[in-house]
């Protein structure tokens, strides 16, 4: 399975990464702003993608939005801080299928991969 | 009579523990021991005189109220072509469902439930004619001899007025003539 | 600003004192009442927000300034429970039940001066306000349905359909319930129909809630698998999600119980009854039409005499079958019956203090309507009595192990002719003990009977039993049940009683499937009881059988001119005969325009009497159209009066 991780903090990546490919992803890309991530999800088709929502360039919210609009079977777990409802509602609306708050829990995002992988 | 219900109760209770599949319960008509299947039977209740219906078949000893049921009562002694005694303390009625039907019958006295092991049964084909028909096995015990009833014939009464009467057939079909 | 003493008219002052603290006393009791069965009704926080806003209106118009002041903070927390912002827990209760006692003091002993209590309390309500306001306490929205919405729940529920609950908790201080509401209920989407969330999907994004609920409905149940997925999905800040299967549960308000109505008005039928009943009307025509090519031929002669005969014994044969169909129309299922229970458990296990749990199985089960509505009270009796005295209450169940809620079941199924109607608890079960010693002190029983376990139990239905002071509490079963015996003695039925201690107690009713009531006429042959319907009867008399006629090997009665055959019963039924007398019974019948004399022993009188069918175990008779149990517990034949006159009048 293919997974697409879009934040502009490499660490975040490198953990939402670490816990993806334990969880059945094989093929992971990494994408640090809405832009690239566009361009990715129509080349790459994955399964699977996490999407932060503060990014330099395009943010989050519109890249779910053009996703969305492209391929309305996207699979797209939101990626939030605290405090961000209004906007994760928003995401939610524009839809994206889960999300998940940062700092992460770990059990709590392995949980939530594995429910919107179904 | 408390004895005979004190009797009863501990019959009853006996049979509600019984559910091995070759349990017999065991019941006289004269000498002879017969054995029906346990799970075949309702309950045993005290022998009620039955209210007769008139022009039923012979082997119906008449009707009685089961817990606001009425079902038939049949007359053991009369279908085994055994002269009627007399109803004393021992008789009881013992309520059966064979063939979808609940019924009952009236036996001299209930006497034990047994358990009659495979090995020890022997199903032979009985003559169609003699009262054997009725059975379907015969079970050894030690010296006892136990001749296991086969209700589903016991309950079929065409057959059962077919062999008392031979005579007594052809009864008039009910259509209309063809037009 | 204060009133004194003689500043107030005297009257006016005693009527407000009195009027107050009656008012202050049932807001007292309300708060007590549900202090015991939390979980506070709409309906009752009105109440007490009424006694508060009355109160506050007469402190005004006494110009109790400061004790209107505090009221009108009583009625404004009382209002924002009643909208669903506070929830009235039980500190909060402790509260409002000490500041009754201080306003209760205050008016009763009219310290209409010593304002400062008063004041110090309207802080207290405030400070409580706010805190419940605080966005950190999140409150939990009930879930409110319209009149419309519940009948659509009944609707889909009696489709059978199914209904569920479904409740998210959040954890305090949570902040993003919104969102995660608004992911379950595209997740719930899946599952079935959304009917409604609370609070509303369109309203997530303001207000605080402590717990989302969903109504869902689905075609068919749900898998164990789905149920699993439902309470393990992942949600941030929830604490955990229940689900829960609403079966009729008046807890939420789902069923509205219009069953009087239903019952009284129409019946639905199945539309396979009515293809039947269509199907066999048109072998009614058949035969029609074989009567009429018949009468055209002329009028019936001896030699087309037994085509004509065969073509009756057709028609009586549909004219049976009909019968049968058309009292099939009557057949509902007594689930319509069951409605009504949920309402009356819930009120008296909340009258009670109890949790009860109501389960129905069978409810498809088909019974005539007049036997449900005749069984109707005795159940309603039944399930009263489970509830307030089979089942222990919290304490004691608690003590014993058993879960807090209680479970009544009730059920049906049929069984032949009849079907049996089951009321089970699992409360403490029936103390015989008790109840011999209860017989014993009602002289029902003498003091060395000895008695069986069924014949202790036979006693609660003694009408001697029910009378006794304080039953209930002796027996553990209340009163009244001899009621019970009756209405199901009425329906010529059976009940059958068993019980475990600390396991419960079982009633099983067995009523007839449908109530075919006939009226007839109860007539000895012999010494046995027979009965002729009343419909069949042309008149009845006592005659001297010297004065019949004979003509050859027939007995003939001239009534007015008109010569009646005369058939002995007991010859007819080669039963032995009585002595000849000079009054006996003549039952005149009729079948179509032949007449005949029926000669009995005795004629008992008329009787409604409900026909059974004879155990299909007895090959088919002609001459007994069934039996019927009397209250006796005797059994009369009935006889076939037209079989009877077509064996004699054939000739």
């Amino acid at each position: 399975m293919k997974a697409l991780i879009v934040d502009d903090a490499s660490l975040a990546r490198t953990m939402l990464r670490k816990l993806l490919e334990a969880n059945g992803y094989s093929e992971i890309w990494e994408a640090a702003n809405g832009e690239e991530a566009i361009h990715l999800y129509e080349g790459v088709k994955p399964n699977l993608v996490t999407m932060d929502i503060t990014m330099p360039g395009m943010d989050g919210i519109t890249a779910i939005k053009k996703i969305m609009a492209a391929d309305p079977a996207a699979n797209i777990i939101v990626c939030s801080a605290l405090g961000e409802k209004n906007i994760v509602l928003e995401a939610i609306q524009a839809g994206a299928k889960h999300f998940i708050v940062k700092p992460y829990d770990v059990d709590k995002v392995v949980d939530i991969i594995k429910a919107v992988s179904e | 009579m408390t004895t005979n219900d004190k009797t009863m109760d501990i019959l009853n209770l006996q049979f509600i523990g019984a559910g091995n599949e070759n349990q017999q319960m065991i019941f006289n008509l004269d000498d002879e021991e017969f054995g029906i299947d346990v799970l075949t039977v309702q309950e045993i209740v005290r022998f009620t005189k039955p209210v007769k219906v008139p022009r039923a078949p012979d082997c119906v000893f008449g009707v009685i109220n089961f817990r606001g049921d009425i079902i038939p009562v049949l007359d053991l002694r009369q279908i085994f072509g055994l002269e009627p005694v007399k109803h004393d303390e021992f008789t009881v009625t013992i309520i059966v469902k064979a063939s979808e039907k609940i019924f009952g019958m009236i036996v001299d006295k209930v006497s034990d439930i047994v358990n009659v092991p495979e090995p020890n049964i022997q199903r032979t084909e009985f003559s169609s004619k003699e009262k054997t028909k009725y059975l379907k096995a015969v079970g050894k015990l030690e010296n006892r001899l136990i001749l296991m009833l086969d209700l589903d014939k016991v309950v079929n009464f065409e057959e059962i007025e077919e062999a008392l009467h031979p005579s007594a057939s052809n009864s008039g079909s009910n259509e209309i003539p063809a037009q | 600003m204060s009133l004194s003493t003689g500043e107030l008219d005297e009257s006016l002052r005693r009527l407000f004192i009195t009027e107050t603290s009656e008012q202050l006393e049932k807001f007292v009791e309300i708060l007590l009442g549900l202090e015991k069965t939390p979980g506070s009704e709409n309906e009752v926080i009105h109440k007490l927000f009424r006694l508060a806003h009355s109160v506050k209106g007469s402190a005004g118009m006494m110009a109790l300034k400061e004790l209107k002041e505090v009221m009108h903070q009583t009625e404004s927390m009382l209002d924002e429970v009643r909208k669903g912002e506070m929830n009235l827990d039980s500190e909060k209760i402790d509260l409002l039940l000490q500041f009754s006692d201080v306003v209760k003091d205050y008016v009763l002993r009219e310290k209409w001066n010593e304002v400062s209590v008063l004041e110090s309390w309207k802080q207290v309500f405030t400070h409580h306000r706010e805190e419940a306001t605080q966005p950190d306490e999140k409150l939990a929205i009930s879930l409110f349905l319209s009149e419309q919405e519940k009948q659509h729940i009944a609707t889909w529920q009696e489709e059978n359909k199914f209904v569920y609950g479904i409740e998210v908790q959040f954890v305090a201080g949570s902040e993003m319930q919104g969102a995660s509401a608004l992911i379950f209920v595209k997740f719930m989407e899946g599952m079935g129909i959304i009917f409604k969330t609370a609070p509303d999907v369109n309203n997530l994004k303001n207000g605080y809630f402590s717990t989302f609920k969903i109504v869902l409905l689905t075609e068919k149940p749900l898998t164990l698998e789905q149920e699993k997925k439902i309470t393990t999905y992942p949600l941030y800040e929830s604490s955990g999600i229940s689900i829960r299967k609403w079966v009729y549960r008046p807890d939420e308000g789902a069923i509205p119980i219009k069953i009087e109505r239903q019952y009284e008005q129409t019946i639905r039928v199945d539309a396979v009854k009515i293809d039947k009943l269509i199907n066999d009307l048109g072998e009614l025509l058949v035969v029609n039409s074989g009567f009429n090519q018949l009468f055209q031929q002329g009028y019936p002669e001896k030699k087309n005499w037994d085509q004509f005969t065969r073509m009756f014994q057709k028609l009586e044969q549909i004219a049976g079958i009909l019968h049968r169909e058309v009292m099939d129309l009557r057949m509902i299922p007594v689930r319509q019956l069951f409605l009504r229970f949920p309402k009356i458990v819930r009120d008296i296990a909340k009258q009670k203090g109890k949790m009860v749990e109501l389960v129905f199985f069978g409810e498809d089960t088909e019974i005539d309507k007049q036997v449900a509505e005749r069984i109707a009270d005795a159940l309603t009796h039944l399930i009263r009595n489970a509830v307030d005295h089979g089942l222990e209450d919290r304490e004691a169940r608690a003590a014993m192990g058993k879960p807090d809620y209680g479970c009544i079941t009730l059920g049906a199924s049929q069984e032949g002719d009849n079907v049996i109607l089951t009321v089970k608890d699992d409360g403490k079960g029936l103390n015989l003990q008790k109840i011999r010693e209860q017989a014993l002190k009602n002289c029902l029983i003498r003091f060395d009977e000895e008695l069986a376990e069924d014949e202790i139990i036979k006693l609660i239905f003694h009408p001697g039993f029910s009378t006794a002071e304080q039953v209930s509490d002796i027996s553990g079963r209340g009163v009244g049940l001899d009621v019970v015996q009756n209405s199901v003695k009425e329906l010529k039925g059976d009940i059958e009683v068993s019980t475990i201690p600390n396991n419960g107690t079982v009633f099983h009713l067995k009523v007839p499937l449908t109530l075919a009531v006939v009226q007839s006429f109860l007539i000895k042959i012999s010494g046995q009881l027979f009965g002729i319907p009343s419909s069949q009867v042309v008149e009845s008399l006592a005659v001297n059988p010297l004065h019949f006629h004979h003509f050859a090997d027939k007995q003939l009665y001239t009534l007015r001119d008109e010569a009646i055959p005369v058939i002995d019963l007991h010859d007819f039924f080669s039963y032995e005969k009585p002595a000849p007398r000079d009054k006996t019974p003549l039952i005149i019948v009729k079948y179509g325009r032949l007449k005949i004399g029926l000669l009995a022993e005795e004629l008992m009188g008329q009787e409604e009497l409900i026909i059974k069918q004879i155990n299909r175990a007895l090959p088919e008779n002609p001459l007994i159209s069934g039996a019927a149990l009397l209250g006796t517990g005797e059994i009369a034949l009935i006889l076939n009066v037209h079989e009877m006159i077509g064996a004699k009048g054939g000739g």
